[in-house]
């Protein structure tokens, strides 16, 4: 199953609030949810996130794709009824465009599922992406169609799940297991490696998808032999928190309201909506689980450990310090595992 | 909002500081009027972009460098203010910029890079989590080598480098050691001629750089500043 999610709203009838998008779907021990909203109707620069299933090979890709909006601001494309898209808006679905037709590939042609591959895939759908509209404005913050993108590639067999995580950017692959919570399985491309001080400072890149300069990819694999929770998602998930762990209680409060995949997320959706101040789209599958309740169940005890460890208990004293010390303190606490799956950081 | 969601939402504020850098010699005479009102408008325009993406402006203060040339008159080369803390001293920086007169220069080059030099050792705010440095420079002309024209003038800035390569040293790189603007805040923004050392030494060369190629702004768009501004309101 390949799952092109619709648009929430008809081209020509912009909506008159922010749009959004859930979507999800069962298969077997598989279950799979995507959410998608945008700040401003239409032109939310996350493109709509990736889930894909092949059901002969039990091979899957999660990915989100979100238009860099500040080095992307130009406008890149105007479409026949006279909307103006910028590059970041464009770069983001091209990318989802392409990354869809390599998993395809990889799925029914037996292509190489590398990520030299998928970048060979990038440059090519890039490089024949529409560009109707010019800027004059030039310097070197500024990228043709550029895109962060966070994917996992996955392979569901007898003995558990092989995963590959591939990313460019500052958006994110997770591994959510039942018993130690959230870990991250990519490391965003900043001159920032600290995860706390990215959410403090919102550092610029250092490399993202783009039609105009050399960008890479990176890679990231491992192995899971018991049922586990992957994940990919934009900053506007992530970004907006106080701290790495409320995205964590996030994921785990939402998960353990709801009844089905649907309705986490619908409550996913709506728990980030109105705190985001960014587009904001995650893409997740659990695998192994026999059935939603048997999913919820498995992180119950989880999530006890986070309440119990005060990560939801943002500090009501006023004053910065009495923050950035409870900030400083719960980080120190939740580090470690977090970033136990982590790759290492880059020369 | 609830008190459940509001409590998953960190800080959405940043501190902005911003310098002009602002070319006052006589052939900016024709222009002079546009910078003034785009100097005045900048801080405003960034300030509703932000504000578009939830991101609230909790402290700004802007700086005006109005430059000319060393090697024509070292006396009237530099003319700046402090940083100006908005809303609180909005007169004292209208006042300054209303006052600009575009005069003496002699011939190109002029002496922006002097003026950029002062910019990006500016007492940047260093306190607050989230920050923007913005140095926005408007100039029709090129710029004289650092150090060379009027550098033994009483007046020539002191701490400033004496080469190019020292000045990009200064601005810095990812990782760098020796920057003395912090790599997550810095934003240059150039209104300049398609010249040396706008273009390609620093427009190109330099990182975290826009250049608007003209003299001094001059047919900038609405659109196009538009996209200025989103650019550096936008994370990158």
């Amino acid at each position: 199953m390949i799952i092109p999610p619709q648009p929430a709203h008809a081209p020509n009838s912009p909506p008159s609030r922010p749009a959004h998008l859930t979507w999800s779907a069962t298969h077997d021990r598989l279950q799979a949810l995507t959410v998608w909203t945008e700040r401003r109707p239409g032109h939310g620069e996350d493109a709509e996130p990736l889930a894909a299933y092949h059901r002969p090979t039990g091979n899957g890709l999660l990915a989100v794709f979100d238009g860099a909006g500040g080095s992307g601001a130009a406008p890149a494309w105007r479409t026949p009824d006279g909307a103006t898209h910028t590059g970041a808006w464009v770069g983001a679905r091209v990318a989802r465009l392409a990354a869809e037709c390599w998993f395809q590939g990889v799925v029914d042609a037996e292509e190489p599922d590398t990520p030299e591959r998928l970048t060979c895939c990038l440059r090519a759908v890039l490089a024949a992406a529409p560009r109707t509209a010019r800027s004059k404005v030039t310097g070197s913050m500024r990228r043709l169609l550029p895109t962060t993108m966070a994917a996992v590639r996955y392979r569901l067999g007898d003995h558990g799940v092989r995963w590959q995580a591939v990313w460019a950017g500052d958006s994110r692959s997770y591994a959510l297991l039942p018993g130690s919570g959230l870990h991250a399985l990519t490391r965003d491309h900043t001159h920032e490696d600290d995860t706390l001080a990215q959410l403090r400072q919102d550092p610029p890149m250092t490399n993202v998808i783009c039609a105009d300069r050399p960008f890479e990819l990176s890679a990231h694999q491992g192995e899971f032999r018991r049922p586990c929770v992957l994940l990919s998602a934009t900053d506007g998930f992530f970004g907006y928190a106080h701290t790495p762990a409320q995205f964590e209680c996030l994921l785990l409060e939402t998960l353990g309201q709801a009844r089905t995949a649907g309705e986490w997320a619908g409550l996913l959706r709506r728990a980030i909506q109105p705190i985001t101040g960014d587009d904001a789209s995650l893409s997740l599958v659990a695998l192994g689980f026999d059935d939603f309740a048997q999913l919820r169940g498995a992180f119950a005890e989880r999530y006890d450990s986070v309440v119990r460890s005060g990560y939801r208990d943002v500090p009501t004293a006023d004053g910065p310090d009495v923050l950035r010390d409870w900030q400083d303190r719960t980080w120190e606490s939740y580090r470690p595992t977090y970033e136990q799956l982590m790759p290492g950081v880059r020369e | 909002m609830s008190a459940e969601i509001e409590k998953y939402q960190g800080n959405l504020q940043y501190a902005v500081d911003i310098v002009m850098c602002i070319d006052a010699t006589g052939s900016m005479h024709p222009v002079l009027d546009v910078v003034k009102k785009s100097s005045l408008q900048f801080h405003l325009r960034l300030a509703e972009v932000m504000a578009r993406k939830s991101k609230e402006i909790s402290q700004l203060r802007l700086k005006v460098i109005a430059f000319r040339d060393f090697g024509d008159d070292p006396s009237d080369a530099i003319e700046q203010t402090d940083f100006l803390r908005l809303p609180q001293q909005v007169a004292e920086f209208e006042k300054f910029v209303r006052g600009l007169r575009a005069t003496g220069g002699g011939d190109i080059p002029e002496s922006g890079l002097e003026a950029l030099a002062l910019a990006i050792n500016s007492p940047w705010e260093t306190g607050l989590d989230r920050r923007r440095h913005v140095i926005v420079m408007f100039t029709d002309a090129p710029a004289h080598p650092l150090g060379t024209v009027g550098a033994t003038a009483q007046t020539y800035p002191r701490d400033i480098p004496r080469s190019m390569d020292g000045l990009f040293e200064q601005w810095g790189y990812a990782r760098s050691q020796t920057a003395v603007m912090e790599q997550s805040a810095k934003r240059l923004v150039l209104f300049a001629p398609e010249e040396e050392p706008w273009k390609e030494g620093i427009g190109e060369e330099w990182d975290l750089t826009l250049h608007f190629p003209s003299r001094a702004g001059e047919g900038l768009e609405e659109f196009e500043m538009d996209e200025i501004i989103e650019t550096i309101a936008n994370s990158l």
